[in-house]
């Protein structure tokens, strides 16, 4: 498995277009005004870190929450860009030296399916007749470079998709993980996914984490879980001061901080992708709570993409000199450029950003 | 801060995490995609399977994900609430 990428270069997902960012650290924020591509960068990532067709369907419906969205069909119609039929189109070279070149492109046409095979798609509603749907026909595939062999694996699935039968690809089936990539959006903190799990798995690590926790609420003792009345497990808290109480009754920073936990443990070796890093956490605890991420993820060796709006951040990021004299962190600002259709950046070390705002103010953001 | 920096230093040396479950990770995403398709084949919302089963939607959604550390109950639960019957096999 891979797990760290070196360059990548995104010629065509959703709004970015021709971004090439060539000097990738183990620590990146990427900076920018809203709609500048951000979020679409980390998901390009864990786009190609699975590359089937499977994850693309999964992964398509990331945006949609809370959203009056379309099917799984719609989103994935959306992903592709909508000025020209080139498709997906991401590549990237890894530490190790192998590379992964990822398309994904087709066109939508208007087919007719029988009856039978509608069916097969919708068990419940019966079919007498011809249906004339909009269907994707299409190709998603890859190829992988591996540097010592100097061999090329090609890889390519064909895809027939439309509205009816997109939900049953979402099953997950095979294994061709090529990394380990752990998601953290701004909003998504409160469910942790399988955080608390991982955690309470390590005692160690637990114990780790707990002392974190002390940063919001230092009457924090352990976390556990307790049986509810179901006998259905509920996350809890043991506080001090008012004993076992429901992880619910905390505010979105402890839960936060658990779920960027689990999401470094599950990263580990592998790629950790934070989304509004500071989003729920008071400018007081920045340092503390990055610190906990940068050794951690130092640690398991996990390579770091985060994006952040706050300058505040930024600058208590620049205040952490090991990060800064290290060289372990990159800022990368990307911008909409409408007159040359493209997704600029611009990649700069902590040591230059630190300097700059020093002496000019410099706004890395914009 | 200087305290928990040294805390961390000291104490992320003695932590190794288990090479992932991956058999583990893979049964609880065959269970998710069982699940899914027969809630969807019996026209059940996600909603009316939680109020069949007692089960939050939220919890139903992560179990349709593979993301929840299913408990044997709770599976029975959610078979009763589809009015499927559990069967275990070993192979």
């Amino acid at each position: 498995m891979e797990n760290r990428i070196n360059k990548i270069f995104v010629k065509n997902f959703r709004g970015l277009v021709d971004l090439e960012l060539n000097k990738l650290n183990r620590i990146n924020v990427l900076v920018g005004d809203n709609n500048s591509g951000k979020t679409s960068f980390l998901e390009c990532i864990k786009l190609i870190s699975n590359p089937n067709l499977n994850n693309a369907i999964t992964m398509c419906t990331t945006r949609t929450k809370q959203l009056r969205a379309g099917s799984f069909f719609t989103e994935f119609i959306n992903m592709l860009p909508k000025r020209d039929n080139s498709g997906i189109n991401i590549s990237c070279i890894f530490d190790s030296g192998n590379e992964l070149k990822y398309r994904l492109n087709g066109n939508v046409v208007q087919t007719l399916i029988n009856p039978i095979e509608m069916s097969e798609y919708i068990k419940i509603i019966k079919f007498d007749s011809m249906q004339n749907i909009s269907q994707f026909n299409g190709k998603i595939g890859y190829d992988f470079y591996n540097k010592n062999t100097q061999d090329i694996k090609k890889n390519e699935q064909e895809i027939k998709l439309n509205a009816f039968n997109a939900f049953n690809y979402r099953s997950f089936k095979g294994k061709s993980n090529l990394m380990k990539v752990a998601y953290i959006s701004p909003v998504d903190y409160a469910g942790i996914n399988r955080s608390f799990d991982i955690i309470i798995k390590n005692e160690k690590y637990k114990e780790i984490v707990i002392e974190s926790l002390k940063i919001f609420d230092p009457y924090i003792e352990d976390i556990l879980y307790m049986k509810d009345d179901f006998g259905d497990p509920i996350e809890c808290v043991k506080n001090s001061k008012v004993g076992i109480i429901p992880l619910s009754c905390y505010g979105d920073g402890v839960k936060k901080l658990l779920s960027v936990a689990g999401g470094i443990a599950s990263a580990n070796n592998g790629i950790l992708l934070i989304d509004e890093f500071e989003t729920a956490i008071h400018i007081k605890n920045y340092d503390d709570v990055f610190n906990f991420v940068d050794k951690a993820c130092e640690k398991f060796n996990v390579q770091l993409f985060i994006t952040t709006h706050s300058i505040e951040a930024v600058d208590e990021l620049l205040k952490i000199d090991s990060l800064v004299e290290n060289s372990d962190i990159n800022f990368i600002t990307l911008r909409k450029d409408y007159d040359l259709n493209k997704t600029v950046s611009r990649t700069l070390s902590a040591r230059e950003v630190r300097e700059n705002r020093k002496n000019f103010d410099f706004e890395v953001r914009l | 801060m200087n305290n928990f920096l040294e805390y961390l230093d000291k104490n992320l040396n003695e932590v190794m995490f288990d090479d992932e479950d991956d058999d583990y990770t893979n049964l609880l995403k065959t269970i998710a995609t069982m699940i899914s398709n027969t809630r969807n084949e019996n026209k059940i919302t996600q909603h009316e399977l939680s109020e069949i089963t007692h089960i939050q939607q939220g919890t139903i959604s992560k179990i349709e994900n593979g993301n929840c550390n299913l408990t044997l109950k709770m599976l029975q639960r959610v078979a009763d609430g589809l009015g499927k019957k559990l069967i275990v096999k070993f192979e």
